[in-house]
Order: structure tokens, then sequence, then C-alpha cells
């Protein structure tokens, strides 16, 4: 008899949450001892990276070696012949495809020679991941223990197992540097410091371009002075690198990119790996959808499927937008810019840590149990599917951007009305 | 508002059925990936193909490859490059794809010696290249059922516009 009372037992989605911290909370050791084996998980899965030379790694490293000889970095036979010469025949090299400003940047560490400086992009990487994770952190705590030690368990989730971040680590890429900075300038932001906030997002944007994006963010809040202060900040990043190493290689890079946009033209390079079974981007989504359409009619798809996703996040929800912060507006403009992005690689997912955190913690504040199911689900087609297989299977990760979206457009659209007085006055948790 | 409660059996009950049919579905979900990555495969061919005969039309030659092993710095990619839409040097599982054009030695029994032949070849799953030769007298020897996983390590062999190795139910070009 007990247990079909204990079967019958009416269950809220307020027990299960209870149900959850209980186990979460009974011990604070309990809890440590998860977060910490987590971690571990985590960095054991990245220790191969020590012991093999990726294809991205030693790009920056001759651009670099490159950029101090004075050499034309951006000439692929000069690049090559000069790996050739650095590291050997055995080890490829992929063509320099960044800006200037990056192998500049890189110019110190490359003095210390390749082993030294492959161990401390490797190190410099896991201190940024775990620095990522503060911010996010940081940027999305509430008032209330019980919401911040689910939000606090889920990044850990994330990191456990999460394939773009060891995709980053193992290529030696500079996208966790960049999302550290983001988070940085925006989490500055927030505490009001305008200069030193916007001088960090500038020198994000010097390091990927991407991150202008987020000068929309300042448009879209009316916030002038860090927009004036970014915009003067990449002037004086852009001069400086110029004088110091000529405005050439800048010329150089833009040459390269105009290229892209004239499919004839194009090197073989980076016509191969726009439309790579890997690329998951709106572009490389819609040329394997319509693998008849040439490369014009692409564009012309993706620049009318972006002008229907500005429309819908501009207008619609114009007035949401107005009222919301950084989370919000962020998390939109981070898959934004995964869709735009002619090339996104599955390191370049590894900023999908942000909205994911987002969308989790507004389903644990709002206390509703199907944003979490939602949120893991995408988690894991965004950081854990494996990449593998044919079309539509091989972008998995770029429909779970393209879900996340949905979802986010819908709760916006659905909590319209009442959205704004449930923020003012907060909510309470735990 | 009123809460909205359900029972601990439903609960149960629910996430069971779920797990149930998740279990079922894998395998199911494994050989759609492999189906869609060998069409996949077999479309990225057809525009090879497509690429060599336009190239092979307009200089009157066939693009030079030899040795079929193929890479961005390859003089056949370099030559086909304005000729082919979308160019994937690698198959569905990763793979590099093998081009034999006019003048190369035969492979797989087939002939490379006449004006403008060519051979594109998929290693399949596996990467690993098959022990097979095409049987001029029964050309459709070579089409094969797929039936489990390990069909998926057999090549696949397009020559000269035609398919002469291929899963059995996908004969015709798919596009």
């Amino acid at each position: 008899m007990k247990a079909v009372q204990f079967f019958r037992k009416k269950v809220t989605a307020e027990d299960i949450f209870h149900a959850v911290d209980s186990l979460l909370s009974y011990k604070k050791i309990i809890f440590i001892c998860i977060i910490v084996f987590l971690a571990l998980f985590f960095l054991t899965q990245t220790l191969p990276s020590l012991l093999t030379w990726d294809t991205d790694s030693p790009s920056f490293y001759i651009a670099a070696k490159g950029m101090r000889q004075g050499l034309a970095v951006y000439d692929q036979s000069v690049f090559q012949s000069l790996a050739e010469s650095e590291l050997g025949k055995s080890v490829s090299v992929y063509p320099y495809i960044y800006l200037p400003f990056v192998a500049q940047c890189f110019i110190p560490l490359s003095l210390l020679g390749n082993s030294v400086y492959f161990t401390l992009l490797y190190i410099l990487n896991l201190v940024f991941t775990f620095g990522c994770l503060f911010l996010v952190y940081l940027l999305l705590k509430e008032t209330g223990e019980r919401a911040n030690r689910f939000l606090l368990l889920f990044l850990f989730l994330l990191l456990a197992y999460n394939l773009p971040l060891r995709a980053t680590i193992n290529h030696g890429q500079v996208n966790i540097l960049v999302f550290f900075l983001i988070l940085l300038a925006f989490y500055l932001l927030k505490n009001d410091h305008d200069y030193a906030g916007s001088a960090v997002l500038s020198l994000a944007i010097v390091f990927k371009i991407y991150p202008v994006l987020f000068l929309f963010y300042f448009l879209i809040k009316k916030k002038f002075r860090p927009l004036s202060y970014t915009l003067l900040n990449l002037l004086g990043l852009f001069t400086i690198s110029s004088i110091l190493f000529g405005i050439r290689h800048w010329m150089a890079y833009i040459r390269m990119n105009l290229s892209s946009f004239n499919g004839g033209s194009l090197s073989a390079f980076l016509k191969g790996f726009s439309s790579h079974q890997d690329n998951n981007s709106l572009k490389a989504f819609l040329s394997q959808l319509f693998p008849i359409a040439d490369h014009a009619l692409v564009i012309v798809i993706t620049a009318a499927a972006l002008v229907l996703i500005a429309f819908l996040f501009t207008f619609p929800l114009r007035k949401r937008i107005m009222a919301e912060d950084f989370p919000f507006i962020g998390s939109v403009i981070f898959v934004l810019s995964l869709m735009l992005l002619p090339i996104s690689w599955s390191h370049h997912y590894v900023i999908m840590i942000f909205p994911m955190a987002y969308l989790f913690r507004e389903g644990v504040s709002q206390k509703k149990p199907i944003l979490l199911f939602l949120s893991l689900l995408i988690s894991f087609l965004v950081f854990s599917y494996p990449r593998y297989g044919g079309f539509p299977f091989n972008q998995i990760r770029f429909m779970g951007i393209g879900l996340y979206l949905i979802i986010l457009l819908s709760i916006s659209l659905l909590s319209i009305k009442n959205w704004m007085p449930h923020h003012k006055k907060g909510v309470e948790n735990g | 508002m009123e809460k909205k409660e359900i029972t601990l059996g439903t609960l149960l009950t629910a996430v069971m059925i779920i797990a149930v049919c998740v279990v079922v579905m894998i395998p199911h979900y494994k050989m759609a990936v492999e189906k869609a990555a060998a069409r996949s495969t077999m479309a990225d061919m057809n525009l090879w193909a497509d690429a060599i005969e336009d190239y092979t039309t307009e200089h009157s030659a066939s693009p030079s490859n030899p040795n079929g092993s193929i890479s961005y710095k390859k003089t056949l990619v370099r030559e086909v490059l304005p000729y082919i839409r979308i160019l994937r040097i690698k198959d569905w599982w990763g793979n590099p794809y093998w081009i034999w054009t006019e003048g190369a030695l035969a492979q797989y029994g087939l002939s490379l010696e006449g004006k403008g032949d060519y051979l594109i070849v998929s290693l399949g799953s596996d990467g690993i290249r098959e022990n097979w030769n095409f049987s001029s007298s029964d050309p459709e020897a070579g089409f094969f059922p797929v039936e489990t996983f390990l069909d998926f390590e057999k090549d696949i062999v397009l020559y000269n516009q035609t398919f002469v190795r291929i899963p059995e139910r996908t004969k015709l070009r798919p596009q």
C-alpha cells in the first residue's frame, strides 16, 4: 500500500527543483567534489593536446615569425616556405587567414621557440577557459543561493564533455581568449568602467572580427560613450600596428577577404573551407541544402535569412530588447555571429556557453523544467554531438543554435506582457 | 496561478518510455547517418565529374593527376577550381577523395588510357582501399546491398560519369 501511495504522490516543478537542490546542498563538500571532478575530467581530456601540434597553432606561430621578419604572411608560397624552414615538411600548416594583429601579438611568444610556445598556449587556453566560466557566472548570477548553485553546476557540466572547447585547445586557437575578452568587456561595462570595457572589447575585435557585432548592443541601448571609446581604441590599435609593422599586412588581409566575394578568384583553400562538411554556418547549411545553387544565390539567401532574423528581433521584440540588458542581447549576438560568419568551425561554438547558461538560468528563475530540459538538449547538440555523418546530420550543431534562437524568440514573445514587471520585481530564489 | 501537478508514477513511466524509445532508435539513427554520408559523398563525386568534364570540354585536354591523391596544393584542384561549384577534397567520412585522370595507370580494373577518361573514388567509412575489380562482362556486379554498417566500408567508384561501385538502391546519379 505504501508503494502505491508513493507512486500516487503529486509532484510539481518546484518539488523537482527542491529534490535536486536537496541532493546538491546536503553537504557542501559533496557539491565541491562534483565540481572538482567535472573540472578534472575536462583537464584529462585536454592533456593529449600537449603532445600534438595541430594545424592552427603552428599557423599563428609561423605568422608571428613572418611578421617579425617583415615577410608577406598572406602570400601562401612565402608562408609555406617559412613554415617548412621553421617546422620541417612533416608539420602541416594552414595558410594564415586571420587579422595581422593576432600574429603581431604572438611575436613575444614566438621568440621562446616552438615547444615553449605550444605549451604556453595550451596553459593560457586552460586559464582563459576557467576565466570564461567565472565571468559567465558573474554576469548571470542572481540573488538566491539555489539559482547560483544550479548555474555553477550547469557551467561545469558544459565543461565536462565539450567538443568545441577541446577542439579550440587542441588546435591552439584564440577563440577562448576572444570569448574571455568579450565577457570581461561586458563585466567591466556593467560595473561602469566604460573606458576599460571599451578597450577590452576593441582588443577582442582586432583578434577576431565577429565581436564587432557587439557594437550593435551599444546602438540598441543608445550607449554612445562606450561606442565612441571602442571606435577610438580600434583606430589607435590599427595605427600602432601600422606604424610598427606597416600598413601592407592590413591591405593584404583586406584583399584576401574581398576575393571571397568572387567565387572564381577564391583560393582552393578558402573555397574548400567555405563549403566544407564541418562548416556549421548559415551559408554552409544553405549551400548543402541547395547543392545546385551557385555561390551568388547562396549569398543572397543567407542575406535574406539574416534580414528576416534581424526583423524578428528588432520589430516584434523592440520593447523587450530595449528593456533588456547584456545577457539577452549578448546571447542573441553570440548566436547570430555563428550564423553570420562564412566559416563556423566546431571550435567557434565555444561562445555558446554564455547563451546556453542564460537559457538555463531563465529556466531556473522562472521555475520552468521545460526550459531546463531544452537547454540541456541544445547543449548536448551544440557541445557534445560528434562531428560525423552526411547532410543534415553534419549540421546538427548549426540546427541546435537555430533551435536556440527559436526558443529565445518564443519565450520572449510569450513573456512580452509580463516580462518587465517580472524583472523589475526581481526573482526570488531558494 | 494554479500549480500543475502530476503523479510520481506518471513521471517515472514517461521517463522510462522515453528511455526505451531512445535505445530502440539509436541503431536506426546511426544507419540513417551513414546512408546520408554515402548519399552526400556521391553528390560530391558528381560535382567533381561535372567539373572535370567541363574542364576537358573547354581545354580539349584532361586535368592532370597521375597518382590519384588530392589536396589543396594539387594541380588538378587548381585547374578545376573555376568549374566546381562546391569544392570538397574529403568525403563525408573525412577521408580524401582519389581522382585519376587520363594517362594514369589502370585502377580497379578500369583503363584510363582513353581520351578524357577519369576515375573518382571514395574509400568508404574505413578509408581503406577495397580489393575489388570492375568486370566488363557484368557492369552491375559492383552494386552492393546495404545491410550492415560494414557495407559502408566498401569503396564508391565513379568512372566517366557512371557509378560502377555503389550501394544498390542508389544506382541512379543522386543530385
